[in-house]
């Protein structure tokens, strides 16, 4: 497998596939980082619940004016213990769902995630968090338009790229299994993947 | 191949910008979405990405059905773009500015198969690299003809399309932007054509 490369969150605008509308700019108490509903034990919002939110350049050296999206989802590994998780990790769908398992639960692991390459269903972790295969943790993570990097930091800024298989070209991208053990970026490999964003750059 | 036509009623837009939709607003001026506020003006008075979802009626212009405004800014970037006009599609060309748009295929990111996709509303005054000018594009929808008249007519193509999805595309025969069929699976899907092209 080819070594992984990255783009700068600049260059990155991630297409919203999950059901639902977003709110109307709701930004939650103390941030998306907040610590009473961002990687918490019991949910502070219904999973699924999405927000529209400006992302002005003012609010960040590293930013660009625009909107992004975040999903309050449910983090959780299948069977066995998951990665350590990062700001900047992809996350998808852990099980088909059910009854007792939601759409809404994923996971940073490669080796759990229900469909890991071209999974439609995908999102971008905010900061650590600490679910594992064992412990549940609620948060919002970033689904949708640009890198909200006026929100939450890590999102973006020297240093703070996002990982690619080294394939990526400017044109739509998937979610891709990464040589590290994490999910990231991958060009388009045929009709029947589905298309998570879009970068404006080759990574490199 | 030469370029062909596709009336703007025989194609709709699938809206994949990144903003914020406002329904059913449209600027209260009698200009509408070109008054001389907020449309080439030298300086935003809109956010970028900001869109109005507007209802086109026919009994006005074009066909019935719910179109999408957005706000950008065009500004080339090394070199004096082509003459803007109504009807002319325009695409990203700064890496790092998602929002800034020119109608040139030599200047684009990604001319065929971009996943951003808008039309002129009219002439606009973008013309160098030292002068921006924002308003609003259509971007998805049914033609807003009811809305801004110069939107309805021919729209250039490639000459390929057929009854299915459509992608911009660099022209062939003219220095602008067009539709063109899809040709690859790289390429995203930004419209539906009704109709083959003349």
């Amino acid at each position: 497998m080819a070594t992984d490369k990255s783009i700068d969150s600049l260059n990155l605008i991630l297409f919203d596939n999950w059901p639902g509308i977003a709110l109307d700019e709701f930004i939650p108490p103390g941030g998306f980082l907040g610590v009473t509903h961002h990687n918490v034990s019991s949910p502070g919002y219904d999973l699924g619940t999405k927000t529209l939110v400006w992302e002005d350049a003012d609010n960040s050296a590293a930013g660009v004016d625009g909107w992004a999206t975040f999903i309050y989802l449910k983090g959780l590994g299948d069977t066995e213990a998951n990665p350590t998780c990062a700001a900047r990790q992809v996350v998808t769908c852990t099980n088909a769902p059910s009854s007792t398992i939601p759409l809404y639960q994923v996971t940073n692991d490669k080796a759990q995630a229900l469909q890991v390459n071209a999974c439609s269903l995908a999102a971008y972790m905010l900061s650590v968090m600490t679910f594992t295969h064992a412990v549940t943790k609620y948060g919002w993570f970033w689904c949708g338009g640009i890198a909200p990097v006026g929100h939450v930091n890590a999102m973006g800024g020297a240093g703070n790229d996002y990982y690619c298989t080294g394939n990526v070209a400017c044109g739509p991208v998937v979610a891709s299994a990464l040589s590290r053990d994490s999910i990231g970026l991958d060009a388009v490999g045929g009709d029947t993947e589905g298309r998570f964003g879009y970068s404006l750059a080759a990574d490199a | 191949m030469a370029d062909s036509t596709l009336d703007s009623e025989l194609f709709v837009l699938y809206d994949r910008w990144p903003g914020k939709v406002v329904s059913r607003w449209a600027p209260q001026y009698a200009a509408g979405f070109i008054n001389a506020t907020d449309h080439n003006v030298a300086t935003a008075t809109r956010k970028m990405g900001e869109k109005r979802l507007v209802y086109n009626n026919s009994e006005t212009a074009g066909v019935s059905g719910w179109s999408t405004f957005i706000y950008l800014k065009g500004l080339p970037t090394g070199a004096a773009n082509p003459t803007c006009a109504a009807k002319q599609f325009v695409t990203p060309n700064n890496a790092s500015v998602w929002y800034q748009v020119t109608n040139d295929p030599d200047q684009c990111l990604d001319v065929t198969g971009s996943a951003f996709a808008a039309v002129l509303l009219s002439v606009m005054s973008f013309a160098d690299t030292t002068t921006a000018y924002y308003g609003y594009f259509w971007c998805g929808g049914v033609c807003p003809e009811a809305y801004v008249s110069d939107l309805g007519g021919n729209y250039a193509t490639t000459n390929d399309v057929i009854v299915g999805p459509i992608v911009i595309s660099d022209l062939a025969s003219a220095d602008a932007i067009g539709l063109s069929a899809v040709g690859a699976d790289t390429e995203v899907i930004i419209g539906f054509a009704s109709e083959a092209d003349a």
